[in-house]
């Protein structure tokens, strides 16, 4: 299971989208009761059969194949090479992750990302040592051109699972075929006919993300009774906060956040506009509503369908 | 004499006059204090944890049940669970209510309970705490650091009122616990055509096989 990918994954996501849109004429019919919408919409997975078919295949590929290998990485690489090399790999990232900062209109970022490469490389030993990190406190962020869509105010389409990539949304897919154009260094590597190069560094990439998430994924298989609906749920909410650049949004629960509609609260409002962190927004309303169900004063908050996962 | 005692008590008025001044420039909104205590209650927490984790004088299993008892007491397990079922505890009956909160409970000590029991203290920061205006809830952020990866943010959210504070929902790296598993359950109810007993049943075979688990 991947949460995110770049290069030569674009074109299979494509492949896989238009494979997904052939499958929407055998989509689940839209629930007429208003709960069960609520919920359906909140799901946003009008292709769940065919999804759950591929993530099958994803899940058997993953445990014969790609889990045995990420865990011999894990075993056999040392933890200081595990983290240069993902430095490496982040350092590559850069050109990817400038472009889309100035696309969503965030220039300190921007900036922060053009001098950890220019440090990096140079200081950090052409990135295998997070330079600007330890010297200069210029941390790592990543943007990709979904996020970029998703400010923009484009919609997410609908929950997609694809073909070894795993969850993701069109838009989501959309934006690494984008961000494959913007990446120079595959086209570079092809033009200096290091044929090789490209599916190396995606398989890498892909092993060393697999290694990483090892343990948190062993512990979800473990502990869930739907691991299909659970995986849907987590990259709905990474997605989300990706978006929103780690600020708390509204997704997130606000424990009190409760209507009369007993089912409205099913649809998360819209994060607030700042992409700060730690910022004082807190994303609930705050008139106290008697509810029933509950027998107590709650704080209501008219709920608002969000676009930005 | 008189003089002194006359200045003493100017002194006297002016020592209350000043700190009745300092107490209202210091008497925080309720918000603040609300999101102080969160705080301070999440600080104890893990200064609890971590001396009961570090106890050398009881046996593992001794450790792992104080701590999951520590995590019962601390997490508001009903209020989550109605959440949790949305809009099918209204329908549910007495008696299906009764054990899906018993199975509820079992299945989050069960879960969350090892993923902190690796806890150590000294890689266990605060970073900050908000509470929202007129509501008894906190958000108090906090982060875990690991040797070889990248720190883990954790927001715990803190409901409470005079001194009793509960966690209410747990977010790692922006994902909630509550939003996560009320989207599983609602798709195991669905895939039992909507009847309450799937899920029940599930909930039941999963918190069996978590307990033989040597975790």
């Amino acid at each position: 299971m991947t949460l995110r990918w770049n290069k030569a994954g674009g074109w299979s996501r494509i492949a896989g989208a238009a494979l997904a849109l052939m499958m929407l004429s055998a989509c689940a019919s839209v629930p007429e009761d208003p709960a069960a919408r609520a919920a359906f919409e909140e799901e946003n997975d009008p292709i769940e059969d065919f999804n759950r078919y591929i993530h099958e295949l994803n899940f058997a590929f993953d445990q014969l194949v790609f889990r045995p290998i990420a865990g011999m990485y894990r075993t056999g690489v040392p933890a200081r090479l595990r983290g240069a090399i993902r430095n490496f790999f982040d350092n590559l990232r850069a050109p990817v992750i400038f472009v889309n900062d100035l696309l969503q209109g965030e220039g300190e970022r921007a900036g922060i990302t053009l001098a950890r490469f220019l440090t990096n490389s140079t200081l950090g030993l052409v990135g295998f040592i997070d330079s600007a990190d330890m010297l200069f406190d210029l941390e790592f962020h990543d943007e990709d051109f979904g996020q970029t869509l998703a400010i923009w105010g484009a919609g997410v389409g609908f929950y997609l699972v694809l073909p070894l990539f795993g969850p993701s949304y069109p838009r989501a897919a959309f934006g690494l075929a984008v961000d494959s154009f913007i990446d120079p260094w595959d086209t570079l590597l092809r033009a200096a006919g290091v044929e090789y190069g490209p599916p190396a560094r995606t398989l890498l990439n892909a092993v060393d993300l697999r290694a990483r998430n090892i343990d948190a994924l062993d512990d979800i298989l473990r502990t869930s009774i739907d691991y299909y609906a659970t995986l849907r749920s987590l990259y709905r909410q990474r997605r989300a906060d990706e978006i929103s650049n780690g600020l708390p949004s509204a997704l997130q629960p606000a424990p009190l956040f409760r209507t009369r509609d007993e089912e409205s609260h099913l649809m998360p409002p819209r994060p607030t506009e700042s992409k700060d962190r730690r910022v004082d927004a807190t994303p609930y309303g705050t008139s106290p509503v008697f509810d029933e169900s509950v027998g107590a004063d709650v704080i209501v908050q008219r709920p608002q369908t969000s676009e930005l996962y | 004499m008189s003089r002194a005692v006359a200045r003493s008590g100017v002194f006297f008025s002016l020592a209350v006059v000043a700190s009745v001044a300092l107490l209202t420039l210091i008497a925080p909104a309720r918000a603040d204090d609300m999101a102080r205590n969160a705080e301070r209650f999440v600080a104890e927490l893990a200064e609890r944890a971590s001396a009961l984790l570090s106890d050398e004088a009881a046996t593992p299993a001794e450790r792992r049940d104080r701590f999951r008892n520590m995590f019962r007491e601390s997490f508001d397990v009903p209020e989550v669970a109605r959440f949790v079922l949305g809009r099918y505890w209204r329908r549910a009956k007495p008696e299906e209510r009764e054990e899906y909160l018993q199975l509820f409970e079992a299945l989050v000590v069960r879960t969350w309970a090892p993923r902190f029991a690796v806890y150590q203290r000294e890689r266990f920061e605060i970073v900050g705490a908000h509470a929202a205006d007129g509501a008894n809830l906190a958000r108090v952020s906090s982060e875990f650091s690991f040797p070889d990866s990248d720190p883990m943010r954790i927001d715990w959210w803190i409901e409470g009122a005079s001194n009793t504070y509960r966690i209410v929902d747990i977010v790692v790296e922006g994902v909630s616990m509550r939003v996560t598993h009320r989207s599983e359950f609602a798709s195991v109810i669905r895939t039992h055509g909507g009847r309450l007993e799937g899920l029940l049943e599930a909930l039941r075979k999963k918190t069996a096989q978590l307990n033989t688990d040597p975790q």
